[in-house]
């Protein structure tokens, strides 16, 4: 009987696997003023040019501790001075000057002057350098050096977003000394900025380490040591963080908040993320391109239930396209969960249960889509595509879930139309740069070909000339309270027209030791350590 | 006169007969007893369970075993007995289908390489040479991946990695047998190849054959699940025992309940079919002195 008592043990040994990895070893803790960031993405490259921080959010959250920007956001997304002490918009708003803070150094010991800024503006500008930011560094048209700490950026028209720009992670500032001589490349494995902590070492995909810049312009940095490991699992991530093993941790399960709660050594940081969540609907595809057919599938979903049950209150039910924290935001009436008037609408758009089968029919046969979902992307992904396709059963509509693997899921979300195989897709579009404008215009404006690869994030080919012109509008308009009015009237527009099946506002939810501080999450996902201390 | 034993001596002596087998053949019948319980499982799922296996109700999430949820429910309050005894379906069949296809190939090579001498033989033997070396999981993720996630490519999977095995061992059998003196007396009475693969051969290695095939099919119980646990198995909101297992790792802190249901099924089907496979060994292979 050996083979078979073998083969018990490999049984048992399979079936517990999952108990062994959350096996974890405690190393390094607070004592030595290390700061170790157990993220759940890791980081490839570093730098904002030829990729851009490949891996998102990871590589940009070590960006914005190696690196300076001209401004930079606060936790609550306004903007603060960095490197810019100060700036001044030009009567004619095609024209920003920015004086610069005297006496910063990169790591390398070059001064930040006008120059510098310049020539990492310029390299920005270049689209064979900087190939993923386009629609952020298109509207700029050049930089001038005034004096050697005052630097002037022009646009090609008023460009409402030049300061969500330079705080953006695509913003910073690069030693160009560094750059001239180790070639454009070396940015993205060994970069030299001006951040509080300088490149010891990386290894990428798993490690990068981090030391204090001893000529910070802001005083001596109180770490020793910033460490960014990759730790993929979440649960493996907590016992982590538990053991000591790393100070912080992002990524956290709503369902396991409470397991660090009730550690009195730990403590759970969150805020409202800007990603307000739904399901996209292809819009130019019967009967999806009825818009009251739309509406009634808003009413069909229990959005509330999805806020409350499943992600414990860590989630608001949306009612804007926007999410609530995102600058612009406008509220509209929610659609209230509802499936005997979704039904009823339903049936007076045509889509009746004729046969009694209890599927409503389109066209003769019973009505049925495809919902496409990826696995651990978004915070309980398929959970909720469970939710929604039972929710749509109850009032008559069949969905079949796709869920694809997450490296094909973002292609998947762009195919053309006749390709892409489904009329329902989860997705959630995160303004890195904490714009309302940006984010309605990546997600709306009409695309130049409708049934192609949509131009930017319009993948429910939604189409309105109202909205394109609203958008136009906004763009070149300066000032943000006559913005704030055009966008609130697209968000109208677009909430009334329904191309996605509006869902739920999330938390980005972080933790870290409790005797750790300075640490901070910001709406646009990122977790920051920047101006972690203990 | 006619010898006429008493009754109760007759029966008496089948109980003895009856209960040395049963105590000599204890895994066999202990092995059976448990894959009944899960066909009947798999061919009266929906009528058995107590609840619809999709059946949601986020009022009840994540509660633990209760007299109204022997097994405890879900993140989204479906019951998880229901959805482990559905779920027995889906493994069961990928199993006997898989073996299935697994002996049939695997079967058809082992017996044409071990019985015929040439170029095909020394081909074949190359081939699953080739295969054997990889790993079967590795092999198994490998063709789950490419064909995505689904019960076909889960079967093609596991049967493909599992023909290998299966070839080498009837090979290594039909070798022994191709001696053997009765051979060589129909090979000289002029009975043709085929027939006497067919009528002497195969039914001499079909012993090795039906014990594999068994221990084959807790081996595949755990592969198929493993494919699910690593997300390759089934589209949601299809009940897998895999699939459970996977998602209810990520609750292990807060409702180990989750795991413990499907882990427990898994762990059972294997020990049937496991137990099942050392019980047919030890009451059809005469060399253990049965």
């Amino acid at each position: 009987m050996k083979t078979f008592i073998q083969r018990t043990i490999q049984l048992l040994l399979a079936v517990s696997a999952s108990v062994l990895t959350l096996s974890t070893s405690a190393s390094a803790g607070p004592d030595d003023n290390t700061l170790v960031y157990g993220q759940r993405l890791s980081i490839t490259d570093i730098g904002p040019a030829y990729n851009a921080f490949l891996q998102y959010p990871s590589g940009y959250e070590a960006g914005f501790v190696i690196f300076d920007r001209l401004v930079t956001f606060d936790d609550q997304l306004r903007f603060n001075p960095q490197l810019a002490e100060s700036w001044a918009i030009a009567d004619d708003q095609k024209s920003v000057t920015f004086r610069l803070r005297a006496g910063a150094t990169f790591h390398d010991g070059t001064p930040i002057n006008a120059e510098a800024i310049k020539f990492n503006v310029e390299r920005m500008m270049d689209p064979e350098i900087n190939t993923t930011n386009r629609p952020l560094w298109d509207p700029i048209a050049g930089a001038d050096v005034v004096d050697d700490l005052t630097v002037r950026l022009r646009t090609h028209e008023p460009y409402a977003l030049l300061l969500n720009t330079l705080a953006h992670g695509s913003g910073a500032i690069l030693s160009p000394t560094a750059i001239m001589e180790n070639g454009q490349e070396s940015e993205t494995q060994n970069p030299v900025g001006s951040g509080p902590y300088k490149v010891e070492s990386f290894n990428p995909g798993l490690e990068l380490v981090l030391a204090p810049h001893d000529g910070y312009w802001a005083g001596q940095p109180s770490l020793d040591k910033i460490i960014f490991r990759y730790v993929p699992e979440a649960a493996t991530r907590i016992s982590a963080l538990q053991s000591g093993e790393v100070d912080v941790i992002d990524g956290v399960p709503t369902h396991l908040i409470a397991q660090i709660e009730a550690d009195s050594d730990l403590q759970v940081l969150t805020s409202p993320s800007l990603r307000p969540m739904g399901l996209a609907m292809q819009t130019t595809i019967a009967p999806l391109d009825n818009v009251e057919v739309r509406r009634a599938l808003n009413h069909a979903i229990p959005v509330e239930a999805i806020a409350d049950k499943l992600f414990l209150g860590q989630a608001k039910a949306s009612d804007s396209p926007l999410a609530f924290n995102t600058v612009g935001y406008s509220g509209n009436e929610p659609y209230a969960h509802d499936p005997d008037k979704a039904r009823e609408m339903l049936a007076a758009a045509g889509l009746a249960d004729s046969d009694g089968n209890g599927m409503v029919e389109h066209e003769g046969e019973d009505l049925s889509f495809t919902l496409l979902v990826p696995e651990g992307v978004f915070a309980n992904d398929v959970l909720i595509a469970e939710t929604a396709a039972a929710a749509l059963q109850d009032v008559g509509i069949g969905v079949e879930i796709r869920k694809i693997e997450r490296s094909s899921f973002w292609d998947t979300l762009r195919l053309p139309v006749a390709e892409a195989g489904w009329q329902l897709a989860l997705f959630g579009f995160n303004p890195s740069n904490a714009s309302g404008l940006y984010h309605l215009d990546s997600m709306y404006t009409s695309n130049p070909d409708n049934e192609g690869r949509p131009a930017v994030w319009n993948i429910t080919r939604f189409s309105n000339s109202e909205v394109d012109d609203l958008l136009n509008q906004a763009k070149v308009t300066v000032d943000g309270e006559a913005r704030a009015a055009l966008l609130a009237q697209v968000q109208d527009v677009i909430w009334s027209e329904a191309p996605y099946i509006w869902l739920q506002v999330n938390n980005n939810i972080s933790a870290s030791r409790a005797d750790l501080s300075g640490v901070e999450v910001w709406p646009v996902i990122f977790t920051i350590v920047r101006g972690g201390s203990y | 006169m006619k010898l006429v034993s008493p009754a109760g001596t007759s029966s008496s002596a089948q109980r003895v007969f009856v209960a040395r087998w049963l105590s000599k053949n204890v895994y066999l019948v202990g092995g059976t007893f448990l894959l009944l319980m899960f066909v009947i499982a798999a061919l009266f799922g929906e009528q058995i369970a107590p609840y619809g296996a999709n059946k949601q109700n986020l009022l009840e999430a994540l509660e633990g075993p209760s007299s109204d949820h022997w097994l405890g429910t879900d993140p989204l309050g479906r019951d998880l007995l229901s959805r482990v005894i559905v779920g027995t379906r889906h493994t069961l069949s990928v199993a006997v289908i898989s073996v299935s296809l697994s002996c049939f190939f695997g079967v058809l090579l082992g017996l044409i390489s071990g019985f015929v001498r040439g170029p095909l033989a020394t081909a074949i033997d190359a081939l699953v040479d080739v295969a054997l070396t990889i790993p079967n999981m590795i092999l198994a993720i490998s063709i789950a991946a490419v064909m995505g996630a689904g019960m076909t490519g889960l079967i093609m999977a596991i049967s493909i990695s599992f023909t290998p095995p299966i070839s080498r061992i009837v090979r290594g059998r039909v070798m022994e047998i191709r001696e053997e003196d009765f051979i060589a007396a129909a090979r000289t009475i002029g009975v043709r190849p085929w027939r006497i693969l067919l009528r002497h051969v195969l039914p001499n290695a079909a012993t090795v054959i039906v014990i594999e095939a068994s221990l084959q099919a807790g081996q595949a119980v755990l592969t198929a699940t493993a494919l699910g646990f690593l997300g390759l198995g089934v589209q949601p909101p299809t009940p897998e025992w895999g699939t459970l297992l996977g998602y209810g790792r990520e609750y292990l802190h807060v409702a180990p309940f989750m795991v413990i249901a499907p882990g427990l099924a898994i762990s059972l089907m294997v020990l049937g079919f496991n137990l099942l496979g050392d019980g047919l060994r030890d009451w059809l292979d005469p060399r253990l002195g049965n």
